[in-house]
């Protein structure tokens, strides 16, 4: 029988924040040990603090704030009766607006203290390490603009190929261990306080990827290419996109500039095709209220705070893109007025609809091109990278089989993407949204057409969704979307085999089983198809994956 | 009887695991399979109590059980988790 102390894991931080919160409730002083140094110099780490509920904050207190990851010790610099904005007195900028009910407590005393001389060390050398941040983004910034020349053009170069190789490098490390990215935290921004990586590449087993964490945080401040991804593979893309490790530059920088000059003629012809800009753009700007409508649907799951800071800047992106200033100045100034609290949600989603009604009315292109020999896809070599992008499905599957398309600009697309090696688009949220059309294209395609590893696509694709929808329960991934999708293409996939009646076409054996035992019904939506059969496909992982 | 100290919460993680979170030292315990049901049963029972609740749920002696919850009951103390 033993008394077992335990470190304070994530696992367990959720149920402790619990109890103190439960504790705090009751109206006892409870003591927390501050991990972190972001209210350094104030509350040096591994100082004990002792916090008690108050009856009302005020500017200037520090208080411990519960957000989505768990509780932070911040002051508070502005308050109403609704909303709390705090910050950490060492941190650069400060946090999303949370509810007042976040605040559990205000720090009423320090019980221990360490503090020695190397934390007053640490204090100059943290006010110098701002000073030379602020430089280091100077000089960055200057060697972008001069990128054209010859020897700033093969430094970056240097640089970029050293990240391209370590990234490579872990990658293959990590190839066979189920490799999970999580989190959306922006870095490589080039902008103080805002160039931190704050993610998490996980294992299956949950283990953290940390060196290769750490390594893409160093060369976030070595490389200024760092921002830029068109020539990253996709495997590799996508995770660092997903992570949100990647991200542009500014919008309107050029690739090329963002390369520091390298050869970007291919991918040139691609983006300048005005067709493939327009159904783009619709694509993008139909994306934009799909994913604010997504995050609404999503409000239960999500902190408020994390919903508003995201549906915020999407709004605000819409809004300056589409120059609809004028019409939205009243909506953007209440965006940023503080204090507002739960009516701002109905507001919002009211705007949501108003947006979603005039942007729907922005049409996709009509296919006036003849219909393109689909049998040329044939040439269109299918490998384990291209899966992993295609796997991205989303919404976009039954819009496609809905609507007319331009089927030669999506080849175009296709085929670019698959001969280089590259993704051609390097716009935001859409990213995966475009990632979603190619796949409801492939999908069709490999579905209806014949071509000579057809066998191996189907086997490996199938395979593939399998897997991803497992691993995404396993995990018990939030986004619904992406699961019901992944049930979606095993089931469309199963009913087109199920079909089929080749008996020379060699499916997997342990495919067979779903085939045979997964009675299909292709003319369900995503959801359906989730809650319709949400309970074989599980039965079938047990009988015949585990 | 003992009495679990205010400032001390605790939580079920399954059957056989719970967690106590001491408030004021920030001290966080995992107490497993026998501790765990002591603990349960800490505020309503005398160790008399207890030592029938284990010898209810464990095959062993009576004097290994007695020695057993002693000596867990005399650590909850020297920790402050229990008076």
């Amino acid at each position: 029988m033993s008394l077992d102390y335990i470190k304070t894991t994530p696992q367990y931080q959720k149920i402790i924040n619990e109890i103190y919160s439960e504790k705090l409730d009751l109206g006892l002083r409870v003591c927390m040990a501050v991990s972190t140094n972001s209210m350094y110099p104030t509350i040096v780490p591994g100082t004990l603090i002792e916090i008690e509920k108050m009856q009302s904050y005020a500017v200037g207190d520090v208080v411990v704030l519960a957000n989505a990851r768990g509780f932070l010790v911040h002051r508070i610099v502005k308050i109403n009766k609704n909303v709390v904005i705090a910050k950490g007195d060492n941190n650069l900028k400060e946090d999303e607006f949370l509810e007042v009910s976040a605040i559990k407590g205000k720090v009423v005393s320090i019980r221990s203290e360490k503090r020695g001389l190397v934390d007053y060390a640490s204090l100059i050398l943290n006010k110098v390490r701002k000073v030379f941040r602020l430089l280091f983004v100077k000089i960055k910034n200057l060697i972008f603009k001069y990128s054209s020349v010859p020897v700033i053009k093969h430094f970056l170069l240097i640089l970029y190929k050293a990240q391209v190789i370590i990234v490579r490098f872990y990658f293959k490390l990590f190839e066979s261990s189920n490799l999970y990215v999580r989190g959306s935290s922006v870095t490589g921004k080039l902008k103080p306080g805002l160039s931190d990586i704050d993610f998490t590449i996980l294992t299956k087993d949950g283990s953290n990827v940390e060196s290769l964490v750490k390594t893409l945080k160093v060369l976030s401040y070595l490389s200024p290419v760092i921002s830029f991804n068109s020539f990253l593979p996709i495997k590799i893309y996508a995770i660092l996109r997903s992570a949100g490790v990647i991200d542009d530059y500014e919008n309107q920088v050029n690739i090329k500039q963002l390369s520091g000059g390298l050869e970007v003629t291919p991918l040139k012809k691609v983006l300048y095709n005005k067709k493939i800009i327009d159904i783009h753009r619709s694509l993008e700007l139909i994306g934009y209220v799909d994913e604010i409508i997504f995050k609404f649907s999503q409000m239960s799951g999500y902190h408020p705070s994390y919903l508003f800071h995201n549906i915020k800047k999407l709004f605000q992106k819409i809004i300056k893109e589409e120059k609809w200033c004028n019409e939205f100045v009243l909506f953007e100034e209440f965006l940023e007025a503080p204090g507002r609290a739960v009516t701002l949600y109905n507001d919002l989603e009211e705007y949501a609809k108003a947006l979603a009604k005039i942007i729907k009315k922005i049409k996709v292109p009509k296919n006036n091109l003849p219909e393109i020999a689909l049998s040329d896809l044939n040439k269109i070599k299918i490998n384990d990278k291209d899966v992993f992008i295609f796997s991205k499905i989303r919404n976009y599957k039954s819009y496609l089989l809905k609507n007319d398309f331009d089927h030669e600009d999506l080849y175009q697309i296709i085929k670019y993407t698959v001969d280089e090696n590259t993704y051609p688009f390097s716009s935001g949220i859409m990213t995966f949204k475009m990632a979603t059309f190619f796949q409801a294209y492939y999908v069709n395609f490999i579905r209806f057409n014949d071509f000579e590893c057809k066998e191996e696509v189907i086997n490996k694709y199938l395979f593939d969704s399998i897997k991803f929808f497992n691993n995404y329960q396993t995990i018990k991934m939030k986004d619904r979307h992406t699961i019901q999708s992944a049930a979606r293409d095993i089931v469309v996939l199963i009913s087109y085999l199920s079909e089929k009646s080749d008996e020379n076409f060699k499916l997997d054996p342990k495919l067979q089983h779903f085939v045979h035992e997964l009675d299909c019904d292709e003319g369900l939506d995503a959801n359906e198809i989730y809650l319709r059969y949400i309970n074989e496909l599980n039965a079938l992982f047990i009988n015949h994956f585990e | 009887m003992l009495k679990i100290m205010k400032n001390v919460g605790w939580r079920d993680l399954n059957e056989d695991q719970l967690l106590v979170v001491d408030c004021h030292t920030t001290q966080a315990f995992l107490l497993s399979h026998v501790s765990c049901l002591v603990w349960r049963n800490l505020e309503n029972n005398n160790v008399d109590q207890l030592i029938n609740i284990v010898l209810e749920e464990y095959d062993i002696g009576r004097d290994i059980a007695e020695y057993d919850i002693q000596k867990f009951i005399n650590d909850l103390k020297s920790k402050k988790l229990v008076s």
